[in-house]
């Protein structure tokens, strides 16, 4: 279902958003081995028209299109986290490939203001299910983050609690731009 | 960053504030939009006030900075505004003020010196990183100017002051702060250290200072201090690190300063990775899994960054095996190393890469294997004839154009049945070293005698890293030598040939490239004597890792021997050397995890332990003399020598908590104690879940009652008692071992009639105990988690104190008891002495120290003096007369507190008052005084209407003595009071009266 791999968080405002890591934007295509794939200046209306074009059918039955329409209407064109250039407080990834990615795009920039930025990994399997509990699983954390009145005193604690709630291990690590 | 997000999450405001800012801006100077703007900020809400700033920012510091000056203190005054976010304002504000005009440092680092001691943490970590940068700011500022002033002096030795302050937070109880420290750190190092050619410098911090750049003849900088300051703060981020219980955020971030510390001053590159490896081998015991995972991923991400810088080469060896062992594979970590430092790089062409010619040797070998060798140690010739023949065979599938010059050459030597010094004469270093010249070199030797042997291991030594193919090649000759002569053949000349190479990589300095494990690894045979370089290897404090790693893969495989090899590694869990102990302790733990490993470490640690109950430390303890006669004592050291493998078992394996109990019960008390001090890491490593701990409580054998207690106050120093063990103690006091003592670390875990119980026989302990119980019984107990919820609230036990039964507890001690409250002032405030008095003042009987305890309040709470007065008065109502002590405090603290006493005193029977002026005459007078001074209104009011008995004993002086008052013996109650704490009572009222004088003092 190409959920976003990574979410990252501002704090306070609670301000989302959501980034791919790799080098190409994927969305599922008619077969496993045959994925639709766009680069990064692609808007989501180009890849939506191109699906219709395609195969409006298969692309409207297993939820493309919905997911497509959706995210035009919050932004035009998916954004790649390497090419943000703004500073967060928190990002939250679902895959430990893209919890790697970021820590070596974070890494690699050059230090300046030392503003810490939280990254944590949250695992969650490519199936609907999963990317159901997994969304709920972060909306909770983000908004346990967002209630502490000291996010970077508390953290530690509340990750181990989410940890033993939900069953499943965090990456979790302290990054600085 | 915070009013990036506000601009973003309110851009509406934002925009609506600024087009009717743009209406007007037409005829406005900027300095009156500013003053609008500002006028503005007071009145708004804060989401507001923080775009209106940002705006008036963007005007006088980038638009037109000769308004700066002006409206400096307009921001300023923001920097006491409620809202933490416009305080981080302000703190930007300050930074980028000062950025642009260096002289406002001079102003402003007060400011920041206030706000760095803010109330929110978030605040204060902006301020540490506003301090990173105007740190560099200001210590450019100040080496530009060539006669530095008295104010600029001033400003910065504030700075450094507050470079202090924040190097201090290293220690900060926050989590948060810790790590904004951390990079404070880190950006401080950089500073103060010299940027080299090699230094990998980011872009943006080309132009920053750093100590090069820092004259030694500057007339206020100086050179040497802060360079030594540089090298103190590189020292506290590495204590830092090492601390057992780091956070794991706290350790990333620290690892991460590491890794940029290693690349910009390569200088620190040997510190950098020697942190890596103690941290790798004692990763925190406090690290839950998931942390552990993150930290480790962490370590690899900075190992290959380290990796990749080119001045990594000489430890690149040491970061290879962390590497490895982090789980890295040998082609992943070889397409991180740096290409231009391949550590053969030589003038000449090379045959073959690395890992190719290696291989080589291993296919030859193979291809070999079958050829027998035939010749026995004889006559050179016929030596060096079969050689030949047997080179040929091998040669010949070899041969080609490149190498016929070689071959030429060599078969010049063996013809002339040259002496081997020819082949290793130094001409031969412009010549190709082919893999064939090295077959054949070390073939040839082995038929020789000892002398070109040695000749040629030495010359193998000189260059161990560009001849390690001969080295191996000769190695495997030796041996194959010895299997040749089996089975009556002597491994004499492999061992001095593998101990000569192995002692020469050891005694060798700064051999980082793994040789010497290679060597240990692939020789066919480790000997006795190469077991001792081994060993040796392992005891240097550089290379300690290595050698372990290296004895570690003997351990596991080469199982033949493995127990001889482990033995070497248990015997170094005691060296003298920290570093040496500490990493072979760690090797072993990991080893305990190994089934068929677990037993014979176990028994060791064990033997070691049971030395304990000798009356001496064995002679085993001091290394070489074995077999000497020792009779020297135990000292901690030699206890703690016969510990540490246990200690370090102990968290893994909690059963073995039993054998320490038993060893303990028969060690003298000397060891006993050193046993005490060495527990608490590994006890609580264990935590007071651990089964086996509570089952220690509860069978608490014989003689380890002091064992016991250490462990109960070490599982309960920062968090609260588990029921489950608050019920094993209370079982082991109430059925096996009475010792209130006991119940001391679990005591908030009891129910409150029993601390009410036990109080009699706590207060009389030792003052430092009692005062520790009373720490944790009132809270005031130093603990880093929630404070721990006590069974009785502060008033409860004060209360519990005075109505202890005089027969189970002497008076002094109760007061004492009564003083350490009173000494917790924060926590005894005056609301709650006002209840503790109230209820003590309703109780039948009076409690004997309640006038004292009236008093003592009312001295540390003169505002109390209303209260304490309708207390006297309600006590005359309660006949306070019967009661000798509380009578005797009565009148005291009537005496202290006239005139406002007065109208209570009045209120006394006659015969009473009458026993008061007995006490005290010089009061009657003054009393008097008072009566007449009453207003007529005043003489009819009822509390102002004074009986004429009253009024004759007021006026006593002038007639005749009153009768003596009642004999205040008849009570029962007061008699029995009496008998019982005579003594007491005389002790109660010396402190009664002195009291008042030491709390003053």
């Amino acid at each position: 279902m190409v959920p976003h791999r990574l979410v990252v968080v501002r704090e306070r405002g609670f301000d989302v958003r959501s980034f791919g890591t790799g080098t190409h934007v994927k969305l599922p295509g008619p077969a496993p081995d045959k994925p639709n794939i766009y680069d990064f200046k692609t808007t989501y209306e180009q890849m939506y028209n191109d699906l219709v074009r395609k195969d409006k059918e298969l692309y409207t039955q297993n939820g493309i299109l919905h997911m497509l329409d959706r995210n035009k209407r919050i932004k035009t064109r998916p954004e790649r986290f390497q090419s943000c250039k703004e500073q967060f407080d928190l990002v939250i990834t679902c895959e430990e490939r893209v919890y790697d990615q970021v820590l070596e795009d974070l890494n690699s920039r050059e230090q300046e203001s030392l503003q810490p930025v939280h990254v944590i990994n949250v695992d969650i399997q490519d199936n609907h299910e999963e990317a159901t509990l997994g969304a709920f699983l972060i909306c909770e954390l983000c908004q346990c983050i967002q209630h502490t009145d000291d996010m970077e005193n508390e953290m530690d604690e509340l990750l181990q609690e989410f940890e033993e709630k939900s069953q499943r291990p965090f990456l979790h690590t302290v990054c600085f731009y | 960053m915070a009013s990036d997000v506000r601009e973003q999450a309110h851009g509406s405001v934002a925009s609506q504030l600024h087009s009717s800012e743009e209406d007007r801006a037409f005829d406005m100077t900027t300095s009156e939009k500013v003053v609008e703007l500002l006028n503005q900020a007071a009145l708004i809400s804060t989401e507001e006030k923080l775009i209106v700033l940002k705006q008036v920012q963007e005007l006088i510091i980038n638009k037109d900075p000769s308004l700066l000056d002006n409206f400096l203190d307009e921001i300023i005054a923001f920097q006491t505004d409620k809202s933490i976010e416009v305080r981080k304002f302000v703190i930007g504000f300050i930074e980028e003020a000062c950025k642009r005009d260096c002289e406002l440092l001079l102003r402003l680092i007060a400011n920041l010196n206030m706000l760095m001691r803010d109330e929110s943490v978030n605040v204060v970590k902006k301020a540490i990183l506003t301090l990173s940068q105007l740190y560099k700011v200001a210590l450019q500022w100040l080496v530009r100017t060539k006669s530095v002033s008295d104010m600029q002096e001033a400003c910065w030795d504030m700075v450094t002051q507050l470079k202090e302050d924040v190097l201090a937070l290293l220690d900060s109880d926050n989590d948060g702060v810790r790590t904004y420290a951390i990079k404070f750190t880190e950006s401080l190092i950089i500073t103060l250290s010299p940027r080299t050619p090699d230094s990998d410098t980011p872009k943006k911090q080309e132009g920053d200072i750093s100590l090069d750049k820092i004259p030694k003849d500057h007339t206020y900088i100086r050179y040497d201090t802060l360079c030594d300051e540089g090298k103190l703060a590189l020292e506290q981020l590495l204590k830092f690190m090492v601390h057992p219980a780091i956070s794991s955020i706290n350790l990333t971030a620290a690892l991460g300063s590491l890794a940029t510390l290693a690349r910009q001053r390569p200088m620190f590159m040997s510190e950098v990775v020697q942190a890596y490896e103690t941290l790798h081998a004692n990763l925190p015991p406090t690290l839950a899994k998931s942390q552990v995972s993150s930290v480790r991923k962490n370590l690899k991400l900075h190992l290959v960054s380290v990796l990749k810088h080119p001045s990594s080469v000489d430890f690149q060896g040491q970061i290879s095996t962390l590497l490895l062992d982090l789980g890295m594979s040998q082609s992943e970590i070889s397409r991180c190393t740096p290409a231009t430092v391949q550590p053969r790089k030589r003038l000449h062409h090379e045959p073959y890469v690395e890992g190719k010619r290696t291989k080589m040797v291993e296919d030859d070998d193979d291809k070999e294997e079958p050829a027998p060798v035939v010749t026995p140690k004889s006559s050179s010739t016929a030596g060096t004839q079969s050689s030949i023949d047997l080179t040929a065979e091998f040669l010949l599938p070899l041969l080609n154009p490149e190498n016929v010059a070689n071959l030429v050459f060599c078969f010049w030597v063996l013809a002339t049945s040259a002496t081997i010094s020819v082949l290793l004469s130094p001409q031969l270093g412009v010549l190709i070293f082919s893999q064939v010249r090295v077959k054949l070199l070390a073939r040839l030797v082995t038929q020789f005698e000892g002398g070109k042997k040695n000749d040629l291991l030495q010359f193998i030594l000189e260059d161990m890293r560009g001849r390690s193919e001969l080295a191996f090649s000769l190695l495997f000759h030796e041996y194959n030598e010895y299997l040749g002569q089996q089975p009556s053949g002597s491994l004499d000349s492999y061992e001095h040939c593998l101990f000569t190479l192995l002692s020469g990589l050891q005694e060798k300095p700064e051999q980082r490239d793994g040789l010497f494990t290679k060597l240990v690894l692939e020789a066919p045979v480790i000997t006795d004597s190469a077991l001792e370089v081994i060993q040796r290897y392992c005891e240097d404090e550089s290379r300690v890792y290595l050698g372990m790693s290296t004895l570690k893969e003997l351990i596991l495989k080469r199982p033949s021997r493995q127990y001889q090899y482990l033995n070497v590694l248990l015997n170094l869990s005691s060296h003298e050397k920290e570093k040496v102990r500490s990493t072979a302790l760690s090797f072993i733990k990991r080893m305990y995890e190994k089934e068929h490993l677990k037993d014979c470490i176990e028994k060791f640690a064990l033997t070691y332990m049971q030395f304990l109950v000798h009356p001496n430390p064995p002679s085993l303890l001091f290394g070489a003399g074995e077999d000497t006669e020792v009779a020297a004592s135990w000292t901690e050291e030699t206890v703690r020598q016969c510990l540490y493998l246990y200690l370090s078992l102990l968290p893994i394996n909690h059963c073995l908590v039993h054998e320490l109990a038993a060893v303990y019960t028969e060690a003298i008390a000397d060891i006993k104690r050193s046993v005490l001090r060495v527990i608490e890491q590994p006890i609580r490593g264990m935590g007071m879940s651990s089964p086996d701990l509570l089952l220690l409580v509860e069978y608490c054998p014989k003689g380890a009652e002091t064992l016991v207690t250490r462990c109960l106050h070490i599982l309960t120093d920062k968090v609260p008692p588990s029921p489950e063990l608050v019920e094993r103690v209370r079982d082991l006091y109430h059925k096996r071992v009475p010792d209130v003592r006991f119940l001391i670390p679990v005591i908030n875990g009891l129910e409150k009639n029993e601390v009410i119980q036990a109080l009699p026989k706590l207060i009389k302990l030792n003052p430092i105990v009692v005062k520790e119980v009373f720490n944790r019984l009132l809270g005031t107990q130093h603990s880093e988690g929630s404070p721990s919820m006590s069974p009785l609230t502060p008033g409860e036990l004060l209360i519990a104190l005075h109505n202890i039964d005089s027969s189970k507890c002497d008076m002094k001690s109760i007061i004492k008891a009564t003083n350490l409250c009173f000494g917790e002032k924060n926590v005894y405030t005056s609301e709650v002495l006002a209840v503790v008095m109230q209820q003590l003042m309703e109780q039948t009987p009076l409690p004997i120290l309640l006038m004292r305890t009236v008093i003592q309040s009312l001295t540390m709470y003169p505002r109390l003096a209303g209260f304490v007065m309708n207390i006297l008065a309600r006590l005359i109502h309660k006949q306070v007369w019967k009661y000798p002590k509380v009578w005797e405090g009565f009148v005291k603290c009537c005496q202290r507190t006239k005139p406002q006493s007065y109208n209570v005193l009045l209120q006394l029977p006659p015969p009473q008052l009458a026993s008061v002026f007995e006490r005290c005459p010089e009061m009657r007078e003054p009393l008097l005084q008072h009566v007449h001074a009453f207003t007529p209104h005043q003489v009819h009011s009822i509390q102002a209407h004074i009986p004429a008995s009253v009024m004759a004993v007021l006026e006593a002086n002038s007639r005749k003595p009153e009768p003596e008052p009642q004999p205040e013996l008849h009570h029962p109650e007061i008699i029995e009071e009496r008998e019982v704490c005579c003594d007491e009572a005389e002790v109660a009222t010396d402190l009664f009266f002195c009291f008042v004088m030491y709390i003053r003092v």
